[in-house]
């Protein structure tokens, strides 16, 4: 009897027990998984017009702001077609924020923001946040696109998290170029958020609070389809692969060297897995270059090609559920295209400017620190080619020609001053050639600075029999093919677009320029304090209109905030008569 | 019984592999991209008395790159004659001297295995105008303490062997001591003793003697030099 109540006793300890593990385990597994919110300051837009956005990264287990990655993608889609714009963004403790322009260009429509951090690719697409905004052309008057079926609920308002009275201003409804000032009262929180105060749309918004998008995630399961991207809690990751061009199959063990155009010879490689790919991590020193990635010492007999894996490639194309036409919004399109012409004929575009990237100097990843006594060919008798200059200046290097072939090496200090039997590396304008041909014919007019290592050095886990690096005196790289395997890529700069700025309207001293504002105001990054009120102000314009005024954020203990009011501006001068 | 242990067992093997998965990435960056050394093949002197190096054996080190980054646990060992660094890579057992300007610290051991930080000075020489050198970090502060372990080489031994004359090399450690100044300017000592750093401060001489007497230091050793500037650091003595 005793027996038999001990062992229920240890089978209800054992099934409590395994429950608790269940759950740690699968909570576990999710550690490390990040989810992505993006705000935007509005969701109507006119082509030439920017996107303020917020972005925040969360790990999706703990619901707080995730220190994991470090850089965050963005993609603007139509649907059924390429992306319209692709920006990266750099995310510092778990937030971003900056703007991306709409080019003029754009066709009307419904588009889609795509948001997501490169470990969120190791789950489907579905996993990635998504929001759609609506882009007129700023020359399209027949506006004839469909909506995105839309819930019964327009949640362009959202919900407030609090009393009402957590967003107060001083009155209600304003004058034309009146100051609005807001208090954010008794928010017992500390919490980091973005406001922004814009015209209330007249089409209905689909999108999800930031308080409602992080409940949904605790609901969504996110399968696993490969767990090959790495955290890019450093920098940017790029990904590759080599391929064998004749047989298609991936190379193995293959040595992928990168540089790009400098003063100094630079080098970057990586080693090709199993699966032929590779990896590089892209420091701020690569932003905005061209790089030069090549095949070192690829067979003679072989065709490998070097593959770049696009970072904001999304696996499947975006087809929303479009509503029927319906007319009912042209009204408030028109305005905002007229208000888009005016203020660009006027100067007055929304109140931005350039936002300056102010970054630390990039490090250069350099190929050797030693000091090298540099020989300048200006400094001697004018010579004719490389095989001159080396006989006449270069001691050190000398030059043998095989079946019209030249042949390059370096004298080396180590071993008794010898030759030796095998070539250096050579680099042209920082990038690294494979073949001495590349450089032969340069001569003395054409080059700026020679540096020739002489004695084996090593780099990493790579060792050389010397270094000759040659900077010319007009990037003669660019005309140049390094190697026959050798791939050119542009590495797109960081874009954090224009910052939103409150035009004061008394700072316009001509009374006949009209100031017509359908954003108000765009903060990213609000600091609310627990114990203090916290207050912001900007300028009410000649726009007759409701305008929201939207706040959401993340308090410090990661709870989402999300919070709406509304005041309305009244100009007893009708927009049409002005 | 065995059963339910079994299966408890399992789940909590699971629980820990996922676990660890986050750390596992965050470390499988940083080994993947680690910065790279740079540097010279090192060729070993043949035959010499004595010794060149600060560490007889190579440890597993850690180096502060002027870049800002670390490298971890790579194989390194002090050359004190030539004042270099040399670097044991494992991938190719090749010996390379790591270029000096590349290098700001770096942490090693010495050979009874006590954890020893050396760092990348500029100082003043009365031979060449501005050089660099590594020295043992002993005292970070107002005033720092730096402790160079130089190897010095004494003219040629000569041997007779069958008649032969053969010459060969002899190494000896010698120990210089800098003082780095909060005005960044840099005092050397060559010998550990009472009036040979009196004489670096001629002008706080009273005060020193004063509270080397105090304190009952002994300037003939290390730690003595080390309980001075530490005492002349909290006494605010040099400004």
């Amino acid at each position: 009897m005793k027996k038999h109540l001990m062992m229920t006793i240890f089978k209800r300890i054992f099934f409590i027990l395994s429950v608790a593990l269940f759950c740690f385990n699968m909570n576990a597994k999710a550690a490390g998984q990040e989810a992505v919110y993006l705000q935007t300051d509005r969701t109507t837009y006119v082509a030439g017009e920017s996107v303020f956005y917020k972005m925040y990264v969360f790990d999706s287990v703990t619901k707080k702001r995730s220190d994991l990655s470090k850089v965050g993608y963005i993609v603007l889609r139509a649907p059924k077609s390429d992306p319209a714009l692709k920006n990266w963004v750099k995310v510092d403790a778990g937030i971003a924020s900056g703007s991306l322009v709409l080019p003029d260009s754009l066709p009307s429509g419904v588009y889609q923001m795509v948001a997501f951090t490169s470990v969120m690719k190791n789950f489907s697409d579905q996993s990635f946040f998504h929001k759609e905004i609506v882009i007129v052309n700023r020359f399209d008057k027949r506006l004839d696109f469909r909506l995105v079926n839309s819930n019964p609920n327009d949640k362009s308002r959202c919900h407030q998290t609090d009393s009402l009275s957590w967003i107060m201003t001083d009155k209600l409804v304003y004058g034309p170029r009146e100051k609005v000032v807001v208090s954010l009262k008794n928010t017992n929180v500390q919490a980091n958020v973005a406001v922004s105060v814009y015209e209330e749309p007249q089409i209905k918004s689909v999108d999800n609070s930031i308080v409602e998008t992080l409940d949904e995630w605790s609901l969504a399961p996110v399968e696993s389809t490969s767990t090959a991207y790495l955290p890019e809690s450093k920098a940017k990751i790029l990904r590759g692969r080599v391929i064998n061009e004749t047989t298609r199959e991936s190379v193995q063990a293959a040595t992928v060297f990168l540089s790009c155009l400098d003063t100094i010879a630079n080098l970057q490689y990586a080693s090709t897995n199993s699966n032929g790919m590779f990896q590089m991590l892209l420091s701020d020193y690569y932003n905005g270059k061209e790089l030069f990635f090549t095949i070192k010492d690829m067979p003679v007999d072989q065709k490998w090609r070097i593959e770049i894996e696009d970072n904001f490639i999304l696996s499947d194309k975006w087809k929303p559920e479009l509503d029927i036409y319906k007319s009912d919004f042209k009204d408030y399109i028109y305005k905002s295209q007229d208000i888009v012409y005016i203020n660009k004929s006027f100067g007055l575009d929304n109140g931005v400017n350039e936002k300056p990237i102010s970054e630390n100097k990039p490090i250069c990843p350099q190929l050797y620190h030693s000091t090298v006594k540099s020989v300048y060919p200006s400094d001697f008798v004018p010579l004719d080619s490389f095989p001159e200059i080396s006989i006449e200046i270069l001691p050190t290097v000398k030059l043998t020609k095989h079946n019209g072939k030249y042949q390059a090496y370096v004298m080396i200090s180590s071993q008794g001053n010898i030759y030796s039997d095998k070539e250096p590396l050579i680099f042209l304008d920082g990038v690294y050639v494979d073949d001495i041909q590349k450089i032969i014919d340069l001569n003395s007019a054409r080059i700026k600075k020679i540096d020739v290592l002489n004695n084996i050095r090593a780099f990493g886990d790579l060792f050389f029999y010397g270094i000759i690096s040659i900077i010319t005196k007009s990037n003669e790289i660019i005309s140049t093919v390094p190697a026959s395997n050798s791939l050119r890529y542009i590495n797109e700069n960081r874009n954090i677009g224009k910052s939103f700025v409150v035009l004061n309207p008394d700072s316009i001293k001509n009374n006949n320029i009209p100031f017509f504002k359908q954003l108000l105001y765009w903060n990213p990054n609000l600091e609310l304090k627990q114990s203090d009120h916290t207050t912001f102000e900007f300028y009410t314009s000649d726009n007759t209109a409701n305008f929201i005024i939207k706040i959401e954020g993340l308090s410090e203990d990661g709870t989402p905030i999300s919070a709406s009011s509304v005041i309305q501006v009244n100009n007893p001068i009708n927009v049409t008569d002005q | 019984m065995k059963y339910y242990i079994g299966f408890a067992f399992l789940l909590m093997c699971f629980s820990i592999n996922a676990q660890n998965n986050v750390t596992k990435s965050v470390s499988e960056v940083d080994t993947i991209f680690s910065p790279k050394l740079t540097g010279e093949i090192y060729v070993q002197e043949r035959q010499y008395q004595g010794e060149v190096f600060y560490n007889n054996q190579y440890v597993k080190s850690n180096i502060l790159l002027s870049t800002g980054e670390m490298v971890y646990g790579e194989l390194l060992k002090y050359n004190g004659y030539l004042d270099e660094v040399i670097w044991m890579n494992h991938s190719n057992y090749k010996q390379f001297i790591i270029d000096k300007s590349s290098i700001t610290d770096f942490w090693t051991k010495d050979n009874l295995d006590h954890p020893v930080h050396f760092q990348r000075i500029n100082v003043r020489d009365t031979t060449i105008s501005h050089r660099d050198i590594f020295v043992e970090v002993v005292i970070e502060g107002k005033m720092s303490l730096y402790i160079q372990h130089q190897i010095l080489c004494l003219p040629d031994q000569i041997t007779y062997s069958n008649g032969q004359a053969r010459y060969i090399k002899t190494f000896e450690p010698r120990t210089l001591y800098y003082i780095k100044l909060p005005s960044n300017n840099f005092l050397k000592m060559r010998k550990l003793n009472r009036s040979s750093f009196l004489k670096l401060f001629p002008e706080q001489k009273k005060s020193i003697s004063r509270l080397i007497k105090k304190n009952h230091l002994k300037l003939k050793s290390v730690s003595g030099l080390i309980g001075t500037i530490d005492l002349m650091n909290k006494e605010s003595i040099i400004d």
